[in-house]
C-alpha cells in the first residue's frame, strides 16, 4: 500500500467563522459543508470533496492531516505494522464524507490520518463544464488550485521519517542537514512533487503551514497585493525558496494558521537522487535570492538555533 | 509647448567593459554602437537608437539626461535645480532597421532570448535635496506633471513626475549627503511582475548584487527589484500597472503612510537605499 497525496488538513481555529470569512473571500475557497461545529472548504481543483476543515480549538495547529492511499484494504497491514513500532493508533468513525479512516500519533501528538474511501465527486451547482475540472472558477479572491503540501516541525523527527518512508512509500526529494551532520529537515513526497510533507526536526510539536497551490509567480504577486488591500499583508514573501525551487509567501488567516501560496516547484520521478543542503548553504543561497533569511527561519525555531551555532 | 519627454540616461562607468557586458549579455540591451570610450545601448522594445551610454569615467554616476522635444530642442535649461546635467534634443536618432527577417512587423527588433530584455527605459531617479522644490522646478521649468509626493517625519522624501499616461519618468528622491547631481537608479520595465522574478534567479546563480527585492512599492503601485551593476550605478527592473488619466490630480502619501509608499511587503529597503547614490 502506498499514499497517494495530501487529502485535506483539518485546522484548529479559534474564530472558525473568522476564518471562513478570510479562506472563502479574501482566498477564495468554496464552503461545501458545515458539520459538529466545523466547516469544511475546497479549492477549485482539487478533486477530493474537501480540502481543508476548520474546527474550533484554542490554538493554532492541525488538527490531522490526511492522506489518500492506493489500497484500503491493506490499512489493518498498516495498522499492526504501526502498533509492532509501539505508535498509537485509532480507527475515526465520525468525520463527514467519509468511511471509518485509520488514524494514528507519533508520539508528538500531530494527528494523521490514511483514508479508506475518499468522497471525489464535485459538489452541484459549483460543478466545472471543463470534464477535467472538478470546481469552476469563480473569480472571487486568490483562488488557489489545490491543497498542495504540509510542513510539520516535530520533536518525534526519527519517527515520523521513518513511519512515511518504511511504511507509506515515501522517499526523500531533498535534506537539509545541521552542522553536527545530523538531518534538519526532510522534504518527503510518494508522488511526482518535491514534497507533500516537509519534516523539521523541533523541541516539540511546531506545525509550521499547510501549503496551496498557485499555478504562477504572477498570480501569487497579484495576490500577495490583494492580501495588502484587504489588511492580510503577507507575513514573508512573495520570494524564493533555496529548497524546492519553489516561489512562495506566507499569511496567517485570522486564527493564526499559517497559510502558504506555493508556486513553481520542480517534480520528481522515481529515479530521483536526493539533494543535500548544509543549513549554512540553504540560508546563503536564500541571501542571494533576495529575502532576509531570518525572517523565514524565525518561525521554525530549532533551523534559527542551528545557524547561530553556525555563525558561532 | 510640449514637455520633453525622457529618451535617454547617460552613465559614467569606471568599468566600462564589464559594465557593457552585464547591460547586454545579463539585462539583455541592445549594443547599438560603441566608439571612443562610449557604449550607445537601447531596449528590444525601442525603436530609437539609444536609450541607455555608458560613458568611460574614473567615478560612477550620471552624466547626462537627455530629453527629446518634437518640436525642436530650444530654450531649455541645461541642468536641473539640483545640479544634473539636461541634454534636450529635438531629433532622435532611430536605430538601424533590423536586417533579418521580422515577424513582428511592430517589434524594432526581435527578441534575442538573452538575459532579461527589457522592453523599455522606464524612468530615471535623481537625488535632490528637496524632492518638493525639484518636483516644482520639474513642473514649471519642463512641464511635467507631478504624479505622486511621499514624506515621512523628516519632510519630502520622494516625488515622480511624467509627461506621459505612465506613472513615472522622473523619480526625485531625498538624499541626506548629497552634493548635487546624483543618480538615484535607472529603472527598466519588463512585461510582468513575473520577470522580475526570473532576474532575482538570474541574479543570485551570477551573484549580482541585488539591494532589495523582489518587492512592491505603493508608489506607482510599482513592483521591483533593485542592483548594482559593475561599475557601481543602481539600477531597476519594474512592472508598474498603473496608468494616470489625462487630469488626475497627483497623490499625496502623508508620513504616517510613507512606508506604504516605500514597500508593501516583504523585507523593507535596507538604509543603504535612501543613502547611497552615484
Amino acid at each position: 500500500m502506498k499514499v497517494t497525496h495530501l487529502a485535506h488538513a483539518e485546522l484548529s481555529c479559534y474564530d472558525v467563522e473568522a476564518s471562513r470569512d478570510f479562506l472563502c473571500d479574501v482566498f477564495g475557497l468554496v464552503e461545501v459543508a458545515r458539520a459538529d461545529g466545523s466547516i469544511y472548504l475546497r479549492c477549485w481543483g482539487d478533486w477530493q470533496s474537501h480540502s481543508l476543515i476548520l474546527s474550533p480549538g484554542t490554538r493554532p495547529a492541525a488538527a490531522h492531516l490526511a492522506w489518500g492511499v492506493d489500497d484500503p484494504s491493506q490499512l489493518g497491514a498498516i495498522e499492526e505494522a504501526l502498533a509492532a513500532r509501539g505508535v498509537e493508533t485509532w480507527w475515526e468513525k465520525d468525520e463527514a464524507f467519509q468511511s471509518p479512516a485509520l488514524r494514528f500519533n507519533l508520539g508528538d501528538g500531530q494527528v494523521y490520518e490514511l483514508l479508506s474511501n475518499e468522497r471525489r465527486t464535485p459538489i452541484g451547482d459549483v460543478q466545472s463544464r471543463l470534464h477535467a475540472q472538478p470546481l469552476a472558477l469563480r473569480g472571487v479572491g486568490v483562488e488557489p488550485r489545490r491543497l498542495d503540501h504540509c510542513h510539520v516541525g516535530t520533536n518525534a523527527f526519527d519517527t515520523t521519517s521513518a513511519v512515511f518512508r518504511e511504511l507509506l512509500g515515501f522517499k526523500i526529494r531533498e535534506q537539509v542537514n545541521l552542522p553536527s551532520g545530523e538531518p534538519l529537515t526532510h522534504f518527503l513526497s510518494v508522488n511526482s512533487q518535491v514534497h507533500d510533507i516537509a519534516v523539521r526536526r523541533a523541541n516539540g510539536l511546531d506545525f509550521h503551514h499547510v501549503a496551496l497551490w498557485i499555478d504562477s509567480r504572477e498570480h501569487m504577486l497579484r495576490s500577495a497585493e490583494l492580501l495588502c488591500h484587504r489588511g492580510y499583508p503577507p507575513e514573508i514573501g512573495p520570494g524564493q525558496h533555496a529548497s524546492t525551487q519553489a516561489f512562495f509567501c506566507h499569511v496567517k488567516e485570522p486564527s493564526g494558521n499559517r497559510i502558504e501560496m506555493f508556486a513553481a516547484q520542480y517534480i520528481v520521478y522515481e529515479d530521483w537522487t536526493p539533494q543535500q543542503w548544509t543549513t549554512e548553504q540553504k540560508v546563503a543561497m536564500e541571501r542571494a535570492l533576495g529575502f532576509c533569511p531570518t525572517d523565514l527561519h524565525k518561525t521554525m525555531h530549532r533551523e534559527q538555533e542551528a545557524l547561530e551555532a553556525v555563525a558561532g | 509647448m510640449n514637455p520633453p519627454t525622457l529618451a535617454a540616461v547617460e552613465l559614467r562607468c569606471p568599468d566600462l567593459e564589464r559594465s557593457r557586458a552585464f547591460f547586454v549579455d545579463v539585462l539583455g540591451l541592445l549594443e547599438s554602437d560603441t566608439a571612443d570610450g562610449e557604449v550607445s545601448l537601447r531596449c528590444v522594445g525601442e525603436s530609437a537608437h539609444t536609450s541607455v551610454v555608458l560613458r568611460a569615467s574614473d567615478t560612477p554616476g550620471l552624466a547626462a539626461v537627455v530629453l527629446h522635444d518634437r518640436d525642436g530642442a530650444e530654450n531649455w535649461p541645461a541642468a536641473t535645480s539640483d545640479g544634473h546635467q539636461l541634454r534636450v534634443v529635438g531629433e532622435r536618432q532611430q536605430a538601424e532597421p533590423y536586417q533579418g527577417e521580422r515577424v513582428i512587423l511592430n517589434q524594432p527588433t526581435p527578441l534575442r532570448g538573452v538575459g532579461i530584455e527589457p522592453r523599455r527605459l522606464a524612468h530615471v531617479g535623481l537625488t535632490a535635496t528637496d524632492p518638493a522644490a525639484a518636483a516644482a522646478w520639474w513642473q514649471e521649468q519642463l512641464g511635467y506633471a507631478l504624479r505622486e509626493s511621499v514624506a515621512d517625519d523628516e519632510g519630502e522624501l520622494l516625488s515622480t513626475l511624467s509627461t506621459t499616461p505612465a506613472s513615472c519618468e522622473v523619480m526625485l528622491v531625498r538624499s541626506a549627503n548629497d552634493n548635487g547631481g546624483g543618480l538615484h537608479h535607472v529603472a527598466f520595465t519588463v512585461d510582468q511582475r513575473d520577470r522580475i522574478a526570473d532576474a532575482a534567479l538570474l541574479f543570485a546563480e551570477l551573484a549580482v548584487p541585488v539591494e532589495v527585492g523582489l518587492g512592491q512599492h505603493g508608489v506607482g503601485q510599482l513592483s521591483y527589484i533593485y542592483f548594482f551593476e559593475p561599475s557601481g550605478n543602481r539600477l531597476a527592473l519594474i512592472h508598474s500597472p498603473l496608468w494616470w488619466d489625462a487630469g488626475a490630480p497627483p497623490v499625496r502619501w502623508p508620513p504616517e503612510s510613507w512606508r506604504r509608499a516605500l514597500w508593501l511587503w516583504g523585507a523593507p529597503p535596507p538604509s543603504s537605499f535612501l543613502e547611497v547614490h552615484t
